[in-house]
């Protein structure tokens, strides 16, 4: 009997270059090429021409850091966007749509399949991530002449970050039977359940440095030179005119938050090859 | 005559149902073998199985000599199959999916592209080669599921229902595309629901409900037995002794 010896790296490589074809002429696509441009353009009309004068009032130095870093607080609901969109049907379509039936015929591992399409949403995240960037850089240069140090740094960091988040989401879509609902509960893990334990956590002045989304203050802080350490501010307070309040400000720590990030991204990785293999198509 | 497919005891159970029961079937090479039985007999989950789509519960399947089990992969590349009603990425088109699938065979770009002009012709879907397949309609897409079944010349075909949602025409065409190849000496597992198209195909056949084998034999064997040639009075006959 004659058997065939499969080059399993460029079986890897075509399911990546599938998964692209498949993205590039997918409808999400142009949703996300919108969304990335619409929205550092929205943020350079309406902090020069609309709420400039707002903006000085709250920033006592309107430079570039501090423009910059308007623009790069979006990068953290890009991400997530981003992730829901490419990520969060990546391990239940063939299982809801049916193409598993004609796919997982195919002598290619499971594990195989979901490294790839993880690489493949890694690949378009992170453009869009750099597209970002890249408008962002554009706009600064415009307003300032210039763009502030670490871009290169903070771009790194928010595609670490949305690699992460890209796992968490992995993860989801390998306990769930429908993208509907792990996208559901995507959007209730970040938006809701962290952001609250997150608030909270604060207020109690304990840094939440385990969690994806208080460790991309990274992305953020590194405009910052010197890198900013915990502080404690007082703001005028909201509730009694006059008077003032005292606020912690925790800042996540670089090696930590970049740890943090790989760590969800193993974790992530290692339940959705768990539960992905087990799926069945019956 | 060796055997190009071997079930022993097959058996897989979804919590308290047995869909599959100590399954053991014996497929000839050569053969076009029909695996006949009423909705819920146990026909496409045994395909399933043997396509690595689920997991047996207990139980050995091999294509000639390659545990399907222990060795998925391997089996794989023996077999061509059409099961469920296929579904394809609606924005590629036949040419890349079938490009796609034969780069997952290991097939080389020669190959892959002779292959695939050789069989959207053979199925009909020639003009269609380059059009999205989200314009399809359910005939085209089983068109081309058969088309990826031979894409990469298995010695054995496992087909599921293959001629569902065709027009009589088209079964008619498919159904002379099985003929040839049972011709060129391929294996073809066969189940349907359609007695007439498993008369005209098949030579052998096997009767299953409730997850078993009640009866496998050639053609010529079954009718001498039955003392009939109406393969539908058999099959009813079957079915009615096995229900009481």
């Amino acid at each position: 009997m004659k058997r065939t010896k499969i080059n399993r790296g460029k079986q890897f490589q075509d399911v990546i270059k599938f998964e692209l074809i498949k993205f590039l002429r997918s409808r999400k696509i142009r949703a996300a090429l919108i969304l990335t441009a619409t929205v550092p353009l929205l943020i350079y009309l309406l902090t020069n021409f609309v709420l400039d004068s707002f903006i000085s009032q709250i920033y006592s130095d309107s430079g570039v850091v501090n423009d910059y870093q308007i623009f790069v607080n979006f990068v953290l609901t890009l991400s997530l966007v981003n992730v829901i969109m490419f990520g969060g049907d990546s391990l239940t379509n063939d299982f809801e749509n049916k193409t598993g039936y004609t796919l997982f015929i195919n002598p290619i591992s499971r594990t195989s399949f979901l490294f790839a399409k993880f690489v493949a949403a890694s690949i378009a995240i992170t453009s869009f991530n750099i597209m970002f960037y890249i408008l962002a850089s554009i706009f600064s240069y415009a307003k300032h002449s210039a763009i502030p140090e670490n871009v290169l740094l903070s771009l790194v960091f928010a595609s670490l970050f949305s690699i992460g988040l890209l796992s968490t989401s992995f993860a989801l879509s390998s306990l769930f039977k429908r993208s509907n609902m792990s996208n559901i509960a995507f959007i209730f893990l970040w938006f809701i359940v962290m952001g609250l334990i997150e608030y909270f956590l604060v207020l109690a002045e304990i840094k939440p440095w385990w969690s994806l989304t208080y460790a991309a203050g990274i992305i953020i802080y590194i405009f910052e030179v010197p890198y900013p350490k915990d502080s404690v501010i007082d703001i005028p307070s909201l509730l009694v005119p006059g008077q003032s309040q005292t606020i912690v400000n925790l800042i996540p720590e670089i090696n930590l938050s970049i740890g943090v990030f790989l760590m969800y991204t193993i974790i992530g990785l290692m339940i959705s090859v768990l539960f992905y293999k087990r799926k069945q198509l019956s | 005559m060796s055997n190009a497919i071997s079930i022993k005891g097959l058996t897989k159970t979804f919590g308290d149902i047995t869909a599959v029961d100590n399954l053991t079937l014996d497929v000839p090479k050569g053969s076009a073998f029909a695996f006949l039985g009423p909705n819920g007999a146990g026909k496409s989950t045994t395909l399933k199985i043997l396509t690595s789509l689920i997991k047996p519960t207990s139980g050995e399947a091999h294509f000639f000599n390659i545990n399907a089990l222990e060795e998925p992969h391997e089996a794989l590349l023996q077999i061509g199959a059409v099961v469920e009603s296929a579904e394809f990425y609606p924005s590629l088109t036949p040419s890349e999916t079938l490009d796609y699938f034969g780069r997952l065979r290991g097939m080389n770009s020669d190959k892959i592209s002779r292959n695939s002009n050789k069989f959207l012709k053979l199925v009909g879907l020639d003009n269609w080669s380059d059009k999205k397949i989200g314009t399809f309609s359910r005939g085209m897409k089983q068109r081309l599921a058969i088309a990826q079944a031979l894409l990469h010349e298995p010695p054995i075909l496992l087909l599921d229902e293959p001629t569902f949602g065709l027009d009589p025409r088209g079964m008619a065409e498919i159904r002379n595309v099985f003929k040839d190849l049972t011709k060129e000496g391929k294996t073809i597992f066969f189940s349907s629901h359609l007695i007439g198209e498993i008369e005209e195909i098949c030579d052998t056949l096997a009767i299953i409900d409730k997850g078993q084998v009640l009866f496998s034999d050639t053609m010529k064997n079954i009718m001498k037995k039955f003392k009939t040639d109406d393969l539908e009075e058999i099959y009813l006959k079957t079915i009615t002794e096995s229900v009481r």
